[in-house]
């Protein structure tokens, strides 16, 4: 082989191998550098497994402690609906008693009007009697001066009289009151007179 | 004690031929100015025109004799005597061919009763209306009594129905008064002393009869013949379209001088509704009897005396009122103004 | 030798068959001798009548629910007008429109209300009339049936099932609707359905804002008021309080319309005579607010004019 040919070739040939070493120590370098980064990511990988572990317990923690919130809450529920029940069952007994306490008081009024009316009726009841029994002595004394002068005849004076005698009730209470109208005017007149006599 | 002590002075006042006084009104009642004395009691009711209770037996010993005469005058001025006998009734049907004719007739005797020589005018209900006739208990059947409160005129006061204020329409004083039921003319008639008439009362009194021998008395179909005369009564052919005043058609009267039984203004009768037809009628209510027709009836022989309507109690309709009725028999016999009467009708 | 006989040849009467009369109701072509159309079995006495007087009488129809009273109304009517010479005087023409009013009064006179008009066109009572008011000069031409609630009814639920309905509302002037007061007061409302269905099928023939219905005279009348007090005194106010609808549906859609009340009978009972059922009679008669839709009904078809 001619040597014009080998020189280059030699030359390639340092090149060449001074280019593989130069890789060679990049390989080593990187080899390396992988190393490191295999390590790093070995400790990362426990860091977050790790830190999953302290989340997965964290997690574990929330939900026991919603559970027991929402059992509380529960609880509590059923207790405000024992409350709301008791305080109707409380003011329903306090609206019965209340009308009751009415129902007594207008009771009260009623007979307390029922007395003083039954109070009236008998006043008025004891003036009509005292009325009464006035003209009727008056009319007793009238008789009694009369069968003193005129003796009293055993038959009527006349059929009118006797018709009248008998006759006098009657089921008319118009012609009651008209009569009862007579005789209180009769009456009022004969008192009436009695003054003026005592009076002259 | 308190009622056998009432008994015994009930005997006490039998003997002394008076009675007890009354006992206290249930209800209130408006009062009157006060009376100072029997005479003025009795000058009020002469002027209220409840003249039949001053001559009642149980009433004429406490009057002066002036008083009594007075008393049997306005009688004689304002009633009529009906004299007694027999008066046919039946139910003119005008030839329907469901009914024989005269079914249901019947021949009635009827004893001597005074009526009331016109209807009851407004002025004289006034007089019921003021003195309180709608407040006092004991005139209103007792059935009825609850609903008196219902008996109102247009602004709802006690009054007939087509009053204003307890007042009736001006220029209507001599009118027969209406708009009233059958409980309010009863009412009124028992505050006057006196009553409705029946039905054969009123028929016989409007009709006139006159017995002949063996048959049913010979009546008129109107108070003054057989004849609808249109210048003789206040019907639809009078073309007045509303009452007129009780005295307005004279010549319409009957021989005992009695006004007005035929036309202005039906009239309350004591009867049932349908005594006299011999047709079978389904009523909802009870009705009483009307009679005489109104301005308003459109068939004359439905205004003719032997014509019985009917109608509910309760009604106060435009075109019924009524008259009152007083039986001989319930008042002193013998008075003045009775012969006077008898005189005049023979 | 005989003589010629001479004899009249009745042949040319044949000539009028060959001419057609027409119905004044309903226009049909009917031989000149008939007594009633053929098509809507009107009388042909009031073509008749129409064509010889050269006249154009005016139509009213008077219509209401079976029972309303159309019949006892209209009769009323007529004979009330026909003795009164200070209102409204109504002159009859033709012997046919004197029937109702005979059939009414002998009815009414007899202490019976007059019976059931029946369905069939062919018996209706038909009246034609000349009505005069005082100080008046023409007098109006009228013609108004008595037609049968139920036909109404039925040509209400199915129209033209009578024609004669149908033509004859074509060609009023006005209308009288009757209500059955006495059961309003009962609560029943049939009888303002009644009338709120009659007055759309008016409206229905002709809706037209200036000639037709809307603009036509409505007259409304509540009748057998006696037995309701409350219509005679103020019958708007008992229709709004009552038949609120009715009045209601009136005063959206009718421009002239008024509101009435109406009775005949002072009262009224029930018989049952042997043989028949349960009858209800007038205790006596009072005719009452009877005139005064009518002449409200007159008045506005001379404003129509």
């Amino acid at each position: 082989m001619p040597a014009t040919l080998i020189e280059p070739l030699d030359v390639d040939r340092t090149e060449i191998r001074d280019t593989l070493v130069e890789l060679r120590e990049e390989c080593v370098g990187f080899s390396d550098f992988v190393e490191e980064l295999l390590d790093q990511l070995d400790e990362s990988r426990k860091e977050v497994e790790g830190t999953a572990r302290l989340l997965e317990r964290e997690r574990q923690a929330l939900l026991e402690s919603q559970r027991l919130w929402q059992q509380q809450q529960a609880e509590g529920a059923v207790a405000q609906e024992v409350d709301a029940t008791r305080i109707v069952a409380v003011e329903k007994e306090r609206e019965e008693l209340e009308r009751e306490l009415e129902l007594l008081r207008k009771r009260a009024a009623k007979m307390a009007e029922t007395l003083s009316e039954q109070q009236r009726e008998m006043a008025a009841e004891r003036a009509d009697w005292t009325g009464e029994l006035m003209s009727m002595r008056t009319l007793l004394e009238q008789h009694s001066k009369m069968i003193e002068t005129h003796p009293v005849s055993a038959t009527p004076a006349s059929p009118d009289a006797e018709r009248a005698g008998t006759d006098t009730s009657s089921a008319d209470p118009v012609i009651d009151s008209v009569i009862a109208q007579i005789e209180q005017l009769h009456r009022a007149e004969l008192t009436a007179n009695r003054e003026n006599v005592t009076d002259a | 004690m308190l009622s056998a002590n009432r008994s015994l002075l009930e005997n006490v006042w039998r003997m002394f031929g008076r009675t007890p006084a009354t006992p206290l009104p249930e209800t209130e009642t408006p009062k009157p100015a006060p009376r100072a004395d029997v005479g003025g009691l009795v000058e009020e009711m002469l002027d209220q025109g409840r003249y039949a209770l001053l001559l009642r037996k149980q009433i004429t010993g406490s009057l002066r004799a002036t008083q009594l005469d007075r008393a049997r005058q306005e009688l004689g001025t304002s009633m009529a005597i009906v004299p007694a006998g027999d008066v046919f009734l039946e139910q003119p049907h005008l030839d329907d061919v469901d009914l024989p004719v005269g079914s249901g007739a019947k021949l009635v005797h009827i004893d001597e009763v005074f009526l009331d020589r016109y209807p009851v005018t407004n002025q004289a209900f006034r007089q019921f209306v003021d003195a309180g006739g709608y407040g006092q208990e004991a005139l209103w059947d007792p059935e009825v009594w609850p609903g008196v409160a219902n008996f109102v005129d247009t602004t709802g006061q006690p009054a007939p129905r087509y009053w204003s204020a307890s007042r009736f329409p001006e220029g209507q004083a001599n009118h027969p008064v209406v708009g009233v039921n059958w409980f309010e003319a009863t009412a009124f008639a028992r505050w006057s002393g006196k009553r409705l008439p029946t039905d054969p009362e009123w028929v016989k009194a409007a009709s006139w009869p006159v017995a002949v021998n063996g048959a049913n008395p010979a009546q008129r179909r109107y108070p003054w013949g057989d004849e609808m005369l249109a210048d003789r009564a206040n019907v639809w052919d009078a073309n007045r379209g509303k009452t007129t005043p009780v005295d307005h058609y004279e010549a319409g009267r009957s021989p005992g001088g009695i006004y007005d039984l035929c036309g202005n203004a039906w009239e309350w009768t004591s009867t049932g509704f349908g005594a006299w037809d011999g047709c079978q009628y389904e009523l909802d209510v009870p009705m009483r009897g009307l009679r005489g027709g109104a301005f308003d009836t459109y068939f004359d022989h439905q205004a003719s005396c032997q014509f019985q309507s009917g109608e509910v109690q309760v009604a106060r309709r435009h075109n019924i009122g009524f008259r009152c009725a007083l039986g001989v028999c319930e008042i002193v016999p013998e008075t003045i103004a009775t012969n006077a009467i008898r005189q005049e009708v023979a | 030798m005989s003589p010629k006989a001479v004899l009249p040849m009745d042949s040319y009467r044949l000539a009028q068959y060959t001419v057609t009369a027409p119905c004044y109701v309903c226009g049909g072509g009917n031989n000149f001798d008939a007594e009633l159309c053929r098509h809507c079995f009107a009388p042909m006495a009031l073509a008749h009548q129409a064509s010889s007087q050269k006249i154009r009488p005016k139509m009213i129809a008077v219509l209401g629910a079976s029972g309303a009273g159309k019949t006892v109304y209209l009769g009323m009517l007529t004979d009330m007008l026909s003795r009164e010479a200070s209102r409204l005087q109504l002159l009859a023409r033709g012997a046919f429109s004197i029937s109702l009013q005979q059939n009414t009064v002998a009815a009414l006179a007899r202490g019976r209300f007059p019976d059931k008009t029946p369905c069939e066109p062919d018996s209706w009572h038909w009246v034609h009339c000349q009505l005069r008011a005082p100080r008046q000069r023409k007098p109006l031409e009228l013609i108004m049936p008595d037609m049968a609630g139920e036909a109404l009814l039925e040509e209400l639920d199915h129209p033209n099932s009578y024609p004669v309905v149908r033509a004859f509302l074509a060609k009023c002037s006005g209308v009288m609707i009757l209500i059955d007061g006495s059961q309003l007061v009962e609560g029943v409302k049939q009888q303002d359905f009644f009338a709120m269905k009659m007055l759309t099928y008016l409206c229905d023939l002709d809706d037209h804002p200036k000639t037709g219905w809307l603009a036509k005279p409505v007259c409304l009348t509540f009748t057998k008021a006696d037995e309701c007090e409350a219509c005679f005194e103020n019958p708007a106010a008992y229709a709004r309080r009552s038949a609120h609808g009715l009045w209601q549906h009136c005063q959206e859609r009718f421009r002239y319309h008024e509101f009435f009340a109406a009775g005949v009978a002072g009262n009224c009972a029930y018989r049952q005579p042997t043989g028949k059922g349960r009858l209800r009679v007038p205790l006596r008669v009072e005719p009452r607010g009877i005139v005064e839709p009518f002449e409200w009904l007159v008045e506005q078809l001379k404003r129509q004019k």
